[in-house]
């Protein structure tokens, strides 16, 4: 018995570590997914990576911060059928030793994008999508990772299947496009954007955000732009409002073209985040 | 009685000092293309004691390593570094590695050097105090250093952060040495650097 227990006790021993370093060793996992299990001509289907991260580690988001590299999602569908971009839920905000930031994901992330153009003539057969996936794992160490897989799917006339709770749960992670967000939309959120202004060559942009009720915590995170070198300056708020004032340098003259996007992250004091990507056009400003 | 000439001397003396003391004290990352490169004094990966100012008049580069990162592990499997290196040796450029690995010690940086053979030295900077004055935030972070002491260039390798492109990607640091040693002034003088991060102690 006492040999019994011995045993039973190395073996675990061996179970918990050997697993844990192989994990370690790849501390990433991916699968390959669709939201449902068959599509209907013109109904609505998405297909994505669901990436597994272990504790401690974390990949990147589209803009992967002062290091890093932004994983890569490459979805290749059937002929006549179109894949949409890839939507990339909001990040989380990592400072690293060397007050180096970097934006991305721990534990789990769906990366996905919605398919359209699947043509009547597929009815009764299935979709086959290859997919493929790269990334940078990071923890102490920095470890690249790739993987790739199918997604099958069948096509049917009519589909009545639940949508997987993955996708439903990455969907309400999506930041919102704040330039599409029309009158009735904006009446609907908790908060204003007041105004913004611009100075200088190196652009210094100054943005105002109003609350409506409650005070909510504001953080700011900015998407890639070629050539240009994004710092937040302060994140200034009180009971009534939140200034975000950020600059931009550019690195190449030619690079201030275009828009400068930002997401703005609020969460309220329940913990709830919502994420609006907002927009700053750069080529209407004034050099000096 | 102590002549004038020698207290103008003194006085200017301390001037230049101060300068150069101060300059080593450099506000950490705040460093730009066109400061003066902040001086150091580093061991290499044998304990011989290292000083930028011993290359005074000599166009540098310093290049930040990890040879645990997959990004440096990457660049010298395809040889970027040691062709470059060898390429500009020739023309009296002096290159010089930086290891602001936390976690590291002289021996892993030489036993990288000989895995790699490589003709230069790894300079030990494992409390990161070089590698936060100078700014430097990935790994790798190259520094191009001119003849007169001044940062014409810092940055990445080239464009090619996924290395897809091996053949045709664009070498900012071979554009950047090609423009000095043309008196032409370093026209993508600055890039945003790729790789991992800078391992710094918490």
């Amino acid at each position: 018995m006492r040999m019994f227990k011995l045993a039973s006790t190395y073996l675990a021993l061996i179970l918990f570590f050997g697993v844990g370093l192989s994990f370690a060793q790849e501390p990433v996992k991916v699968l390959f997914v669709a939201d449902r299990q068959a599509v209907s001509p013109g109904g609505a289907l998405q297909i994505g990576a669901l990436f597994d991260v272990a504790e401690g580690w974390h990949i990147y988001w589209l803009n992967p911060g002062d290091s890093g590299l932004a994983t890569n999602v490459r979805i290749e569908a059937p002929s006549g059928v179109t894949v949409g971009p890839l939507q990339w839920p909001i990040p989380e905000e990592f400072v690293q030793p060397g007050d180096l930031k970097g934006y991305g994901y721990q534990a789990k992330a769906l990366l996905f994008s919605s398919i359209s153009g699947v043509a009547k003539e597929a009815i009764g057969g299935k979709l086959e999508f290859a997919v493929q996936a790269d990334w940078l794992a990071c923890r102490d160490v920095c470890i690249r990772g790739k993987d790739e897989g199918k997604v099958v799917v069948g096509v049917q006339e009519q589909v009545e299947s639940d949508v997987s709770i993955e996708f439903v749960n990455a969907a309400k992670n999506l930041p919102l496009d704040f330039s599409g967000c029309d009158a009735s939309c904006q009446d609907k959120l908790p908060f204003e954007f007041e105004s913004v202004s611009f100075e200088g060559s190196n652009l210094l942009i100054n943005s105002w955000v109003k609350w409506k009720g409650s005070p909510m915590v504001v953080s700011w995170i900015p998407y890639p732009l070629k050539d240009v070198t994004p710092k937040l300056v302060s994140i200034s708020d009180n009971p009534k409002s939140a200034q975000v004032q950020f600059r931009l340098k550019f690195l190449d003259k030619a690079a201030r073209n275009g828009d400068f996007s930002a997401l703005y992250i609020f969460e309220d004091q329940n913990g709830q985040r919502v994420g609006y990507k907002m927009s700053f056009p750069l080529s209407t400003q004034k050099t000096e | 009685m102590i002549k004038k000439s020698f207290l103008t001397n003194l006085i200017l003396g301390l001037v230049v000092a101060l300068t150069s003391y101060c300059q080593c004290f450099a506000s950490p990352g705040s460093l730009g293309v066109g400061d003066k490169a902040p001086l150091f004094t580093l061991s290499d990966q044998d304990g011989a004691q290292v000083q930028l100012s011993d290359f005074k008049g000599k166009i540098v580069v310093l290049e930040w390593t990890n040879p645990d990162c997959p990004f440096v592990k990457r660049h010298y499997a395809t040889g970027t570094s040691k062709a470059l290196e060898a390429r500009y040796r020739e023309k009296g450029v002096v290159w010089l590695a930086i290891n602001s690995t936390s976690y590291m010690s002289a021996d892993e940086s030489r036993a990288f050097k000989e895995a790699n053979q490589l003709p230069y030295k790894i300079l030990s900077d494992f409390q990161g105090n070089v590698g936060r004055l100078y700014g430097a935030k990935t790994t790798p972070h190259l520094f191009v250093i001119d003849q007169q002491g001044a940062i014409v260039y810092q940055g990445a390798y080239d464009d090619d952060p996924r290395g897809e492109n091996s053949g045709s990607s664009f070498n900012y640091v071979a554009a950047a040495l090609d423009s000095l040693f043309e008196n032409k002034s370093v026209e993508r003088a600055e890039t945003q650097p790729y790789g991992c991060s800078v391992k710094y102690a918490s």
